[in-house]
């Protein structure tokens, strides 16, 4: 084995050697037979080819350092690894947990179908931040602003048709865009409070087979959101043909949620109508779905946005704020102090006061 | 006597190298407060650059520098015997650019940033390198991939928000464990009209940049913020003022724009060292 191979490589250095010698007469390209009878590799007269200027002595590294130790080698050097930052794209679910274990982090679920425009409503929302035009709310910081930026760009998409199945689980490289949270500090200018947002980023065909298979183990996150954002297209609920469909859908989607909520309570439910510069909603179809809501023992707030906008009449980004507002705001029904009540005979309303609240 | 590490970050075109070349006369002055203890070993980087702002023009951008330039020099408090030998890498903006972009740092500027306990972030005033936020219709198009400037860029004000993460994951704290100091140093002030001027740059960022503005209330760092003007005019359009300062040379010229807490107004301050001596705070 070893004597081919040596064979091999007299061979290939033979072939890589021009026929040309400096010394009159010999004839080593042609014979392979040196005239000085010295080994032609070493001989001073022996010349070989460069690519590009000329003739060169044979004894050039590149043919006397090659061994046969060299097979199995390698062919390229080990690339230099270049220290890295943290890329701030994507968070994963353990990301939020860890944040989460030094501050208050509002979870946000985000369902939809795709082309419900939920990608849009981030995008538009970050738009509004980085051009300061988020009334009520300025910047603090993001640790996923690549990830929004990129967004914002359209720079990554999901593979059509086949997009991933889980959750990324750790903060991952900017080449793909996987599923998982975006994170948003915003500042609240009437108390300069902050607020602290994760945001999932997630294809909508999870919500499509949560809803048709109840395939729900990729979502088991939405446990622990504060709010729910469901995304609606609001073109499809002013279209009479698709309308009874989406909203049949919708009340199949708030069905699903009790099995994704471990036993806990759902948590608010925000219905997000976009496309609001296409046309509002009329108050009939609202109606319609809060009925098919009711149906499933549940409450939404339906909140219309337009994140893009070509009407001169509704600017880009409508209604976000009103969607921030409504996602921190606590929404605690306010209780009269000291109600005005029609006093009950030996009623003793003092004392009874907390016991009938 | 400490080795402290300043860095200097910014974007291509945000005034780092013509800082680097106006701060060298400033220190070997004296006047101001950081003086020039002993004259470095190798002043050739700085007076190169310092060459162009004697000759009545800025200095090129640098980011095709390849080889790589320090200006180190022994500096003393003008007011105490406290000395430091402070190390201003000059590392040309694309770096930064590109660092932003793939999240990588060569090897030795890793280094220098973890050796760090304070850095200068510039951003200039109506440079043609800055990027603009995305707005709603190029957004739009580049949604819906029906066309739209995708070379154009990371914006600036996100740029300087990661450079500000890329500085609280790697400085480390001061030798007398203070947290580390960031001065941020909008050049160029002298283009801004008297309003701008009394207002701030601090307001000037929070216009302009608003993500680097909320950012900067926003980090564990110890920031300040100054205008500075590195000749007191622009050598570039103003030709009277060149004339004027070919006249006169560059002694007296140039200044930085700092906020007296006293009076809470911004005023002008002829000691370009400001920025640095307050990272170095000796």
């Amino acid at each position: 084995m070893g004597s081919s191979i040596d064979q091999a490589i007299s061979q290939w250095t033979e072939h890589a050697m021009s026929s040309a010698c400096r010394y009159d007469g010999c004839t080593v390209g042609d014979t392979g037979r040196c005239a000085l009878e010295q080994d032609p590799l070493v001989c001073s007269y022996r010349v070989t080819e460069t690519s590009d200027n000329g003739l060169e002595s044979p004894s050039t590294p590149e043919v006397h350092q090659f061994r046969s130790d060299d097979f199995g080698a390698s062919v390229l050097d080990a690339p230099v690894a270049v220290p890295t930052f943290p890329p701030s794209t994507t968070l994963g679910p353990k990301n939020i947990a860890e944040m989460m274990a030094s501050r208050y982090v509002t979870i946000v679920g985000i369902l939809g179908d795709p082309n419900s425009g939920k990608t849009a409503a981030l995008a538009s929302l970050y738009l509004l931040i980085s051009n300061d035009r988020l009334d009520g709310y300025t910047f603090a910081d993001s640790h996923t602003l690549m990830g929004f930026e990129d967004i914002a760009r359209g720079a990554r998409h999901w593979n059509e048709g086949n997009p991933p199945e889980e959750m990324t689980s750790h903060t991952e490289m900017a080449d793909e865009r996987r599923p998982g949270f975006l994170h948003l500090r915003l500042r609240r200018d009437r108390d300069g409070r902050c607020v602290e947002l994760a945001l999932p980023d997630l294809p909508g065909e999870w919500t499509k087979e949560l809803v048709r298979t109840s395939n729900s183990d990729r979502l088991q996150f939405l446990a622990s959101a504060d709010v729910i954002w469901i995304v609606v297209d609001g073109r499809t609920l002013n279209d009479k043909v698709q309308r009874q469909g989406v909203i049949t859908r919708l009340g199949q989607l708030v069905k699903r949620l009790p099995q994704l909520m471990a036993g806990a309570a759902i948590p608010r439910l925000l219905l997000v109508v976009t496309h609001h510069d296409e046309g509002e909603v009329l108050p009939d179809t609202i109606k319609r779905v809060h009925a098919e809501m009711y149906k499933h023992g549940v409450e939404i707030d339906v909140i219309p946005i337009a994140s893009f906008s070509d009407n001169q009449a509704i600017k880009a980004g409508f209604g976000l704020q009103n969607l921030i507002s409504a996602t921190v705001d606590r929404a605690v029904p306010s209780q009269s102090s000291w109600p005005s009540v029609t006093p009950k005979l030996n009623g003793r309303n003092f004392l009874a006061y907390r016991r009938d609240r | 006597m400490t080795r402290r590490s300043v860095i200097l970050l910014g974007g291509p075109d945000s005034g780092k190298t013509n800082y680097v070349g106006r701060l060298w006369p400033a220190l070997d002055g004296g006047e101001g407060r950081l003086i020039a203890a002993v004259q470095p070993n190798d002043i050739g980087f700085v007076l190169d650059t310092a060459d162009h702002l004697f000759q009545g023009q800025f200095a090129p951008r640098s980011e095709h520098t390849e080889a790589r330039r320090d200006f180190e020099v022994v500096v003393r408090a003008c007011d105490s015997d406290s000395q430091a030998t402070i190390v201003i890498p000059d590392i040309s903006g694309e770096l930064w650019k590109k660092a932003v972009d793939d999240s990588e740092l060569e090897s030795d500027w890793m280094d220098e940033l973890k050796r760090a306990d304070g850095a200068l972030i510039f951003v200039r005033i109506n440079s043609d390198q800055n990027i603009r936020p995305l707005d709603w219709v190029t957004s739009k198009r580049l949604l819906g991939r029906i066309g739209g400037d995708l070379k154009k860029g990371t914006p600036t004000q996100v740029m300087l928000c990661e450079l500000i993460r890329f500085l609280e994951l790697s400085l480390k704290k001061r030798p007398d464990g203070g947290t580390p100091r960031l001065s941020v140093v909008v050049s160029a002030w002298d283009l801004v009209d008297q309003e701008s001027f009394e207002k701030g740059p601090e307001a000037f960022i929070a216009r302009e940049y608003p993500l680097l503005g909320g950012r900067l209330k926003d980090t564990f760092l110890d920031v300040k913020i100054f205008g500075l003007s590195v000749v007191g005019g622009d050598l570039s359009v103003d030709e009277s003022y060149r004339e004027a300062f070919l006249e006169k040379g560059l002694d007296g010229h140039g200044w930085v724009a700092s906020y007296d807490t006293t009076n809470h107004l911004w005023h002008k301050d002829s000691d370009v060292t400001l920025p640095v001596a307050w990272v170095v705070g000796i």
